[in-house]
C-alpha cells in the first residue's frame, strides 16, 4: 500500500506539467486546425469575390494591419487588460466580502440576498453612461462599471461554496467550539474555493465586456476607444486586428484564472 | 456521582407541525473511565443522544449532567469522531490532527509532539505529510481518531466511526481502538454502533436502544476483564453474550 501511495504523491512536478502540456496540445490540434482552414477559405473568398475592404477585409489584410499597428494595439490592449485585471481583483474582494457577510449574519442574508437577485434582472449594460456621469470619463468609471457588471457571479459562487461546505465539517467546528469567524476562515472559505473559481471565470469575461464598453462610452485610450475610432474612420481591418489582440489578452487573463482553479482542485482533490 | 448522567431526556423534532419524537424518556449514567456502547438499529435515535452529549443537539426535555454540570453547549474536554472521517482535504495528515489545537488557539509545538506520538501509535508515522485523498478509508478514520485524542479529552464520543468501512478494515480498526483504549486510561467513552460484536469487544457496558419508543431498554455489563485481545471474540462466552444481545434487540422489535 505504501508504494502505491508514494507513487501518487511523488510524481515529479516537471513530469506532471509535461503531461498537462501534452494533453493540451492534443486537445488543441482540431480546433486550431479548423480555424486555420476557415481563415484560408475566407482569404480565398475575399480575393475571388472582391468584397470591398470596408465591408470585409481578408484575413491577410487584418494580419497586415495587426503587424503595422502592433505597438499601438499592444499599448491600448495593455491599458484595457490592466483595468480588467484590477476590476477582477476588486470584484473578487467585493463578491467574497458580501458573501461572507451573508454567511455570518442570517438577518442580513434574509434582507439583502433577494435584492441582489432582483438587481441581476436590471440590464446593467444600459447603466454604462450613468457611470460616466458619476465617475467622469476615464479609468474610474470603467473600473466601477466593470465591477458592477462582474461581481455577481463571484458572489453567487462564494455563497454556493459556503453553503456546500460539508455539514460534518461545520459540526466538527461547532464541537471544537470554533467561532463563526474561525469556521469561515479554516473551513468554509477553503472549501468554497472551487466554486469561487467557477464564478471568477464567468466574471473574467464580464470584466472584459465592462471595461471595453466603458471605453466605448467615454475614453481617450484603450482598445475600446481604438475600435470606436477605427470604426469612425472605416478602418475595418484595424477593428478586427484590435479584436484579435484583445481576444489574445483576454485569453491570457482567463487562462491565469483557469490555471489557479486547476492548482486549487489539484491541492484539494489530488 | 456519575460522570455523565441523563435523566428523562427527550428530543422532539417539529418539521411542518408534525411532532416526531426522536428520543423518549432516556435515562442512563456513565462512570468516569468507562467505555459504554449504545447499540440499536438505524433510526433509533442513538446518534441524537450522542450529539446531545457533544452539545450539538438541543435537549427538548430532561436533564443531562456532565462532570457535575448541566449540559449547555460543546465542551472543551470532548473529542469526537463521526461516521465520515471529516478530514480537511487541503491539509496534510499532521495538520488535520493539529486542527483542534489550532481552533483552540493553544501553543502548537507541545501538541505537535503528541500528534506525532498518536500517529505513530496508529501506524501512520510515514504518512504525516500526505493529504487525505492519498489515504485509504481505514487510514483516514485512523487520522480522525488521532484528531479526536490530540487535545487529550476526558470524554471521547464516537458516532458509528467504523460503519462505512469494509468488514476486514473494520475488524482491524476495532483491534486498534481496543489497544489505544487500553493504553490510555482514565478516559470516558461513548460509542455508537449497530454492530453487536464490535460493542461486546470494546465496551465495559452496553446500552440497548429500541426504535419505538426511542429509548434505552437494557443495560448489559460486559464481564470480560481488560486488557482484552481480539482472540476474545472467538470464545464461547463472547458469542453467548452476542446471542443474548441479538435476541434482546429482536424481542424489542417485535414488541
Amino acid at each position: 500500500m505504501s508504494a502505491e501511495v508514494s507513487s501518487i504523491g511523488g510524481l515529479p512536478a516537471s513530469r506532471r506539467l509535461e503531461g498537462i502540456m501534452c494533453r493540451f496540445a492534443g486537445g488543441a490540434t482540431l480546433p486550431v486546425g479548423f480555424i486555420l482552414i476557415s481563415l484560408g477559405i475566407l482569404e480565398i473568398l475575399a480575393r475571388t469575390l472582391t468584397v470591398p475592404e470596408v465591408l470585409f477585409p481578408s484575413p491577410g489584410r487584418v494580419l497586415t494591419a495587426l503587424v503595422i499597428n502592433a505597438p499601438a494595439l499592444c499599448h491600448h490592449a495593455a491599458l484595457t487588460v490592466s483595468q480588467v485585471v484590477v476590476a477582477l481583483i476588486i470584484s473578487l474582494a467585493v463578491g467574497v466580502a458580501v458573501a461572507t457577510v451573508f454567511t455570518l449574519s442570517r438577518v442580513i442574508n434574509k434582507m439583502f440576498a433577494p435584492l441582489f437577485v432582483v438587481l441581476q434582472i436590471i440590464p446593467k449594460i444600459a447603466l454604462a453612461p450613468l457611470f460616466v456621469v458619476w465617475f467622469g470619463p476615464g479609468a474610474m468609471s470603467h473600473l466601477s462599471f466593470a465591477v458592477c457588471l462582474s461581481f455577481f457571479p463571484i458572489l453567487a459562487g462564494a455563497r454556493a461554496g459556503f453553503e456546500e461546505t460539508s455539514a460534518d465539517a461545520v459540526r466538527l467546528c461547532s464541537a471544537l467550539r470554533a467561532s463563526r469567524w474561525q469556521t469561515l476562515i479554516h473551513v468554509k472559505l477553503p472549501m468554497a474555493l472551487p466554486q469561487l473559481f467557477v464564478g471568477a471565470k464567468v466574471s473574467t469575461t464580464l470584466c472584459i465586456i465592462g471595461v471595453v464598453l466603458g471605453e466605448f462610452v467615454s475614453a481617450n485610450a484603450g482598445i475600446g476607444w481604438y475600435i470606436v475610432r477605427a470604426a469612425a474612420l472605416s478602418q475595418t481591418a484595424n477593428i478586427l486586428a484590435a479584436l484579435v489582440v484583445l481576444s489574445l489578452f483576454g485569453l491570457l487573463v482567463y487562462g491565469m484564472v483557469a490555471a489557479g482553479e486547476i492548482a486549487v482542485r489539484r491541492r484539494m482533490f489530488g | 456521582m456519575s460522570f455523565i448522567r441523563g435523566d428523562g431526556l427527550r428530543k422532539v423534532y417539529d418539521p411542518d407541525g408534525k411532532a416526531v419524537e426522536a428520543l423518549h424518556n432516556v435515562n442512563f449514567s456513565i462512570e468516569k473511565g468507562e467505555f459504554v456502547s449504545i447499540l440499536g438499529p438505524s433510526g433509533c435515535g442513538k446518534s441524537t443522544l450522542l450529539m446531545m452529549c457533544a452539545g450539538l443537539e438541543e435537549i427538548s426535555d430532561g436533564l443531562l449532567m456532565i462532570a457535575g454540570a448541566p449540559m449547555t453547549g460543546p465542551r472543551g474536554d470532548v473529542g469526537i469522531m463521526f461516521q465520515d472521517p471529516t478530514l480537511l482535504p487541503w491539509k496534510t495528515v499532521v495538520e488535520n490532527v493539529l486542527f483542534p489545537a489550532r481552533i483552540a488557539r493553544i501553543p502548537i509545538e507541545p501538541v505537535r509532539q503528541r500528534a506525532h506520538a498518536l500517529l505513530d501509535s496508529v501506524g501512520l508515522q510515514s504518512f504525516e505529510e500526505h493529504r487525505p485523498h492519498q489515504l485509504s478509508g481505514g487510514m483516514r478514520q485512523r487520522v480522525s481518531i488521532c484528531r479526536a485524542l490530540v487535545n487529550d479529552p476526558s470524554i471521547l464520543l464516537m458516532d458509528e466511526p467504523f460503519s462505512a468501512l469494509d468488514a476486514i478494515t473494520r475488524d482491524q480498526m476495532n483491534v486498534l481502538l481496543l489497544d489505544l483504549w487500553q493504553q490510555q486510561l482514565a478516559r470516558t467513552a461513548l460509542f455508537i454502533t449497530h454492530s453487536i460484536r464490535e460493542a461486546v469487544l470494546l465496551s465495559d457496558r452496553i446500552l440497548v436502544m429500541t426504535k419505538r419508543p426511542a429509548t434505552i431498554v437494557q443495560n448489559v455489563a460486559v464481564p470480560f476483564s481488560r486488557p482484552r485481545s481480539p482472540e476474545l471474540a472467538e470464545g464461547v462466552e463472547f458469542n453467548r453474550l452476542c446471542g443474548r444481545l441479538r435476541s434482546m434487540i429482536e424481542d424489542s422489535h417485535v414488541g
